[in-house]
């Protein structure tokens, strides 16, 4: 699908998200194919609250909608936005996004 | 003594006897319990030159203070002695119920020493500890082991047993109790089975006592509730057991693949996920004593031709049958663990050995003819027929119960067994996980992930967020890690309440329990003690900096894709560092102050 | 309100339970016992059901067992002479001897503490009488979803 949206730097990326543990429950998917103009990881999971309704707002958004949840680890091609530019984290080409809800261990 | 019972049982195997001794205040406070006290008393009793398998050796059981209490997930116990793998101190941990049952039949501990003529097993019942024949169970698995000794013993108790595998020496023999729960690596089972010692049951009705009720009974409602209130520990790792770490480790490009040699990024490791485990074959989760994270998975493959019910399987344990091996097939990894369990049998270990096998096989340098079968890279069936022959040593399987390291060895390829001082690595790649492979390169027992989990900061971001493919800050929080761990696997909680709690919640409790009046440094001070004591150990059987090293694959083939993309691990750098920050020499050797330090 | 099929097995409750009456940890002094089942893979904790007609009562030849406000049956250690014939009487085994007395379960006096700390909701505390409204309303809401119009 495609959603119009301000103009970074003129062209779309083809996006996979990929939803694991109870995201996949909440979502019904296990991934979804985007084409979208480059955003940040904050928008991207704006985006996805509006897709995907109130449960998983919930989860990926602070009360205020202006911060990530803390308990969402979110990877782009494996890398995690904490060590990119956080919420600000710059999706701008063909990327595998991952979110995981924080919830591991062994 | 509060917390601790402060008595423990002396078996003289060779001679047949039972006795009781007591624990000493200076000693417990100095070493914890558990894997301190067990490992201080292993080294000052055992000769360093003493063989695994020699009747000189001693086995080791013991508690910790807060095993059998309220404390958080308190059913923990360790078994300690110089692992047959490895050759370096083996220390394993297992849960269950048995740690608790044991001290509420009047015991912290059991050492055996010597060996027995015929096998035998302990039976500690309230106060006593008697020997008994164990030779119509040589033999058994551990199913029928552990039923048949509660018919003959006790409805109630508890049964700590080998299976086939530890009887047959197989070097990374398992120690099983309640059936499912392992203490698994480094074959402490096989040095059980050296001294003819089938099992130990235990039946108490006795109590634990702490010294400050309502202190205890508040700090650990205090931690219980953060415990509850945390995701990991409140609901992750109930609902989706370890196996949840597949597809995050995959995605951060760790998940190594076919024996490390292809790369760390499996397209299909959602297979054999924590998610598709829940979905397909879950029938519920389940708790070990006293413990509310409740992690365990009961499993049942309904049909096909895997059709098998039992408890498990763990993260590494599918990793090491399933993307190690190529194998995406769960319902057949499901199987093999249950076999494990039966057999009384490390996973980790076998799944890497098979691999290891399967590429030598795919050089060439293995046939099928030699190997009586197709262990071969995908083959699922094949990872059925070898768990069984490698138990019972038949065929190839005799090469396999080696373990991975003396196999290769054997073919004049060492470099190909992916493991540290012979223990293989589980489930991380340490090349995009630079902290896990200072990790593999330091632990005191070889190839060992658990004692050291920088996984949790460097993918979880628990308790702090660290960038898995830097090397910087690594060893200072790996030093801090292994400390911590060797505090919680001596007071007998279970190292997964670290998620959800720290140093003060769990000094609280172990304050209030024992009535020990000590900081939190210091007792973070005794898991430093604690390690020098493992190093020491390991120090005097000739281990030396050149063992704390990695196989060169993961030095020298840098990773193919995934965000790790050209990355080799950076370990010297890191070495260099930790070293200097545990206070030994760069030939890892501690200095005088150091030891003095930790007055030793 | 025990709700087995969400039971893990932990024991927590015998812990706390022992713990709350004998001040130790002590699974054989607590007065809920959780029996496992290997084959069936499945837990049940046991404890005193408060029997509207309760046989200990009946049977007891001091009556030192009383009804509470509650319901809740209470042994008055007062009276109670430890003969033990409320063991025998009761035919769910919930009447236990520790040794010096005979005990059973007694709701910590209103505020269950295996309930409270049950990690997975397998014991709960609640009103008897709505609670078959409340799972009639479960299997309701199935059907509310399926059929239902979207909300």
């Amino acid at each position: 699908m495609y959603l119009p949206r301000k103009n970074y730097l003129n062209w779309v990326c083809s996006m996979i998200v990929r939803y694991f543990a109870y995201y996949r429950k909440d979502t019904g998917l296990k991934e979804e194919k985007f084409l979208l103009e480059p955003l940040t990881a904050l928008e991207l999971l704006v985006t996805l609250s509006e897709r995907h309704g109130e449960t998983m707002r919930s989860q990926l958004l602070s009360p205020d909608g202006k911060e990530i949840h803390p308990d969402v680890i979110f990877l782009i091609d494996g890398r995690n936005i904490d060590f990119m530019n956080g919420k600000d984290s710059l999706i701008q080409k063909d990327s595998v996004v991952s979110l995981f809800p924080r919830i591991a261990g062994g | 003594m509060y917390g601790l019972i402060g008595k423990i049982l002396r078996v003289n195997l060779t001679e047949g006897t039972v006795a009781e001794e007591y624990l000493s205040d200076v000693l417990v406070k100095k070493y914890l319990g558990g894997r301190g006290l067990g490992t201080k008393i292993y080294v000052d009793e055992v000769d360093k030159d003493t063989d695994a398998f020699a009747p000189e050796n001693k086995l080791i059981l013991m508690t910790g203070p807060l095993t059998g209490t309220f404390a958080t997930s308190a059913g923990r116990l360790m078994w300690i002695t110089k692992a047959p793998l490895t050759g370096t101190i083996g220390c394993a941990n297992s849960g269950g119920e048995f740690g608790p049952e044991l001290k509420y039949a009047g015991f912290d501990g059991v050492i055996f020493e010597g060996k027995s003529e015929k096998p035998v097993y302990l039976y500690v019942k309230d106060g006593k500890g008697e020997l008994r024949s164990a030779e119509e169970l040589w033999g058994q698995s551990v199913f029928v082991t552990t039923d048949k000794l509660i018919e003959e013993t006790d409805p109630d108790a508890r049964v700590c047993c080998i299976g086939p595998a530890g009887e047959n020496k197989v070097l990374f023999a398992g120690i099983m109790n309640e059936k499912n729960r392992a203490a698994g690596r480094g074959g402490l089972g096989a040095v059980m089975g050296s001294k003819n010692l089938k099992a130990v049951v235990a039946r108490g009705t006795g109590g634990i006592k702490v010294a400050d009720k309502e202190g205890f009974l508040a700090a650990c409602t205090d931690a219980r509730k953060k415990l509850k209130e945390n995701p990991v520990t409140g609901a992750g790792l109930g609902a989706y057991g370890t196996e949840i770490l597949v597809n995050i480790i995959n995605a951060s490009g760790g998940l190594p693949k076919h024996n490390w040699r292809d790369g760390a990024v499996d397209p299909d490791a959602d297979q054999i996920s924590g998610e598709t485990l829940a979905e397909k074959y879950l029938v519920r989760n389940k708790g070990c004593f006293g413990c509310s994270m409740a992690c365990g998975r009961v499993t049942k493959i309904k049909d096909g031709p895997y059709k098998s019910a039992g408890e498990g399987p763990e993260y590494e344990a599918a990793w090491a049958l399933g993307s190690c091996c190529g194998i995406h097939d769960l319902a057949a990894i499901c199987r093999v663990n249950f076999l494990c369990n039966e057999y009384g049998m490390d996973p980790i270990t076998l799944g890497s050995t098979f691999a290891c096998a399967m590429e030598l096989f795919d050089k060439g340098i293995l046939t099928k003819e030699e190997m009586g079968g197709n262990l071969a890279f995908g083959n699922a069936d094949a990872i059925v027929e070898f768990a069984t022959k490698t138990a019972l040593r038949e065929g190839f399987g005799d090469k396999l119960a080696e373990g991975s390291y003396r196999m290769a060895e054997s073919y004049g390829v060492p470099e190909l067994s992916m493991s540290v001082k012979k223990q293989e690595m589980p489930a991380y790649d340490g090349r995009s996980l630079q902290g896990m492979g200072l990790e593999y390169a330091t632990s005191n027992r070889g190839g060992c992930h658990v004692r050291g989990y920088l996984t949790s900061p460097e993918i979880l971001g628990i308790p702090l967020k660290l960038d898995p493919l830097v090397t910087d800050g690594k060893a200072e929080i790996l030093k801090i890690f292994q400390d911590l761990t060797a505090v919680v696997d001596s007071i007998g909680i279970c190292l997964f309440t670290t998620f959800g709690i720290g140093l003060a919640e769990i000094g609280n409790m172990l304050r209030t329990a024992t009535g020990w009046d000590m900081s939190d440094e210091e007792l973070l001070g005794a898991g430093d003690r604690i390690w020098n004591i493992e190093k020491l150990y390991n120090l005097s059987q000739g281990f030396t900096r050149e063992d704390d090293k990695l196989p060169p694959r993961l030095l020298t083939e840098p990773l193919p894709e995934g965000p790790a993309k050209g990355k080799v691990c950076e370990l010297d750098v890191m070495l260099e560092e930790y070293y200097r920050l545990r206070g030994w020499n760069q030939k890892s050797v501690p200095t005088k102050e150091k030891l003095s330090e930790l007055g030793l | 309100m025990l709700k087995p099929e969400k039971c893990i097995s932990c024991r927590t409750c015998e812990l706390i339970c022992s713990f709350t009456r004998a001040e130790e940890f002590s699974p054989q002094l607590s007065a809920v016992s959780v029996i496992h089942y290997d084959k069936a893979m499945i837990s049940v904790p046991i404890m005193c059901t408060q029997c509207e007609d309760a046989p200990c009562m009946r049977v007891c030849p001091v009556q030192a067992i009383y009804e509470n406000e509650d319901g809740t049956k209470i042994i008055d250690y007062k009276k109670c002479i430890g003969c033990k014939m409320c063991i025998s009487a009761c035919p769910l085994g919930n009447m236990a001897f520790d040794g010096k007395a005979v005990f059973k379960c007694d709701l910590c006096g209103g505020d269950p503490q295996c309930a409270r700390f049950c990690p997975s909701g397998a014991i709960e505390y609640k009103e008897a009488n709505p609670s078959s409204l409340v799972k009639r309303k479960d299997l309701a809401e199935k059907f509310k979803e399926v059929f239902g119009e979207e909300v």
